[in-house]
């Protein structure tokens, strides 16, 4: 389920332009360091990208509804090329299908980030952890399944973000629950295809198969890290609201504990407070993690 | 001596007053272009239209109520009309509606702030009221969309693109994909009916995903080796690496930055009425 045009409002549709922007532009640099390497991976992405896109606009059976849909499509190709690579590509993909009239120009951000980011990235984590633990085609089929419900989730989330700013998790969660008759048993199809596509492909062409060695030690540490924290507080969040939390959030108690006496008109609260905090935080973010990473190397020598 | 009622408030009188001889410059110069080309969807130069369509998308999701859009949503029909692309505007105005039919039933029934009507069904008048909004924008930013895509064809789009600096692998990946979707598309519906023909896609669930999920290896395999042999014919013209997609594209003349400016100004202006009622 991709967002239309005109349901964003616009400091959202900015917001998720910004967030995919940083993983697109990451993405191409790691295409363009592998088509320096082998010449030859740009047709060879670009075709599998063009397969994947036949694939995502093409209907399977889903079971239960009796009906057929498409499937989201991007944990199988971040299985075949990698799930920075798969960003660019759902990028290009999203741009030709809101030329069918699925998804849309403005909201290009939002459905990459959803389709193209969460889906990948986390089908792709979930295959990569059970890659050694059980059969291909189950690790496969899992990260399908899972990239899957989370888009639906994802998308759930920036609909509620958007309309409903003032009760987002109980827009949430009815959003995800209107989605749940379509998209669960579309998750469960989307499930056994990959897991069979993928058997089919590592017994007729391995070779075919990204092997994963994309990123050294450190960007691999980093990102494990930061979708593992993520997953945590968003479930923790989730966990908090299902039994009956105010979601008041954590900074309060932040504050209070790690902080007591820090200044209140503080130029960090002024920017939040004239950003809104949402801005505030990836600043935040944004500047620790540049400093820390630009210097990551020289702290380590000493 | 001067009248009472033109003491008051100007702004309405401003807006209406901009608003009718910007449209009636517009109308002006865009009869004179259609008297000279005959293909009446190409009036406006491709890259343009795709920033028109965004700049028109981006102020109906700015517009506060619901009748703007929904003014726009009528005009685009009426296009779509004129351009004879009427049945294929419906056809693709299937998803979105779907979309905002989806997203008008959750806040016509579960709005938080509103009088509760009585009746079986309890609706929430300002969930109504707000969803009508989105569904109304939905509708035009659709119809912006669709009728965009029915009066450009996948490489003005790509040159579009280029001229808005789109970095050049995306270029290179957006111009093999283009010309491969179709391709591939194609020898997919050979692989379902050579199936078909052989009894497969039938029978349980599992069977069909499996015949499915077939089909689906076998086209990545296939994209797989189609891929060396492209590499092969790239290298045997001359290609390298280094090679990529130029920016330098004609520029884009005054004749037709007029009904970008005039078009602009126009919605500003709308989009300033939609925002001080």
């Amino acid at each position: 389920m991709h967002i239309s045009d005109g349901i964003l409002e616009p400091q959202w549709i900015l917001f998720w332009f910004a967030i995919s922007a940083i993983f697109i532009a990451l993405g191409i640099r790691i295409i363009n360091k592998r088509i320096k390497e082998d010449p030859s991976y740009l047709p060879r992405i670009s075709l599998i990208g063009a397969v994947v896109f036949v694939i995502s606009v093409w209907h399977i059976p889903v079971p239960v509804t009796g009906s057929s849909s498409h499937p989201v499509g991007t944990p199988l190709a971040a299985i075949i090329i990698g799930p920075f690579a798969t960003v660019v590509i759902s990028t290009i993909a999203l741009f030709f299908q809101a030329f069918v009239a699925h998804g849309g120009l403005t909201t290009l951000g939002a459905n990459t980030f959803s389709m193209g980011i969460v889906g990948a990235f986390f089908g792709y984590l979930v295959y990569r952890l059970l890659k050694n633990i059980s059969p291909l085609w189950f690790s496969a089929g899992m990260a399908a399944f899972i990239g899957s419900i989370l888009t639906y989730l994802t998308t759930a989330l920036q609909l509620a973000l958007s309309l409903n700013p003032g009760n987002v998790m109980y827009y949430w969660k009815l959003y995800s629950i209107g989605f749940i008759p379509t998209q669960l048993p579309l998750a469960v199809a989307e499930f056994a295809f990959t897991g069979y596509a993928i058997k089919y492909i590592s017994q007729t062409k391995a070779e075919v198969i990204d092997t994963g060695h994309n990123f050294d030690r450190f960007t691999t540490t980093a990102l494990g890290m930061m979708f593992l924290i993520a997953a945590v507080i968003a479930s923790g969040a989730y966990l908090g609201y299902m039994s009956g939390g105010d979601m008041s959030g954590t900074d309060g108690t932040v504050e209070a504990g790690a902080a007591p006496e820090a200044v209140s008109d503080a130029i960090g609260v002024r920017l939040m407070a004239r950003f809104g905090e949402p801005v505030g935080f990836a600043l935040v973010g944004i500047t620790g993690g540049l400093v820390t990473g630009y210097f990551w190397n020289s702290w380590r020598k000493k | 001596m001067i009248p009472e009622w033109l003491t008051r408030d100007p702004l309405n009188g401003l807006v209406i007053t901009i608003a009718f001889f910007i449209s009636l410059v517009i109308g002006r110069y865009l009869n004179e272009r259609m008297v000279h080309i005959k293909d009446r969807g190409k009036i406006i130069e491709p890259r343009i239209r795709l920033i028109l369509a965004f700049l028109l998308i981006i102020a109906v999701t700015l517009m506060k109520h619901w009748y703007f859009p929904a003014a726009l949503s009528i005009i685009c029909i009426f296009t779509a009309y004129k351009l004879k692309v009427f049945r294929d505007y419906i056809k693709y105005m299937i998803f979105p509606l779907l979309m905002a039919l989806f997203i008008l039933a959750v806040q016509g029934f579960t709005y938080f702030t509103g009088t509760t009507e009585p009746g079986i069904i309890q609706l929430r008048s300002f969930g109504i009221e707000y969803g009508l909004l989105i569904f109304a924008r939905i509708f035009a930013s659709a119809s912006v969309l669709i009728i965009l895509i029915l009066s450009t064809s996948e490489s003005e789009l790509i040159g579009s693109l280029r001229w808005l600096k789109v970095p050049a692998t995306i270029l290179e990946i957006s111009s093999f994909m283009s010309r491969y979707i179709n391709t591939f598309s194609h020898e997919g519906n050979k692989l379902k009916l050579a199936q078909r023909s052989r009894l497969g896609l039938s029978g349980s669930f599992l069977k069909k995903m499996q015949d499915t999920a077939i089909i689906f290896g076998l086209l990545i395999t296939r994209a797989f080796a189609r891929s060396e042999e492209i590499y092969r014919a790239m290298l045997s013209r001359g290609w390298k690496p280094e090679l990529r997609y130029s920016h330098d594209l004609s520029p884009i003349g005054m004749t037709d930055m007029i009904p970008i400016i005039l078009l602009v100004s126009g919605l500003l202006g709308i989009v300033f009425l939609d925002r001080s009622i």
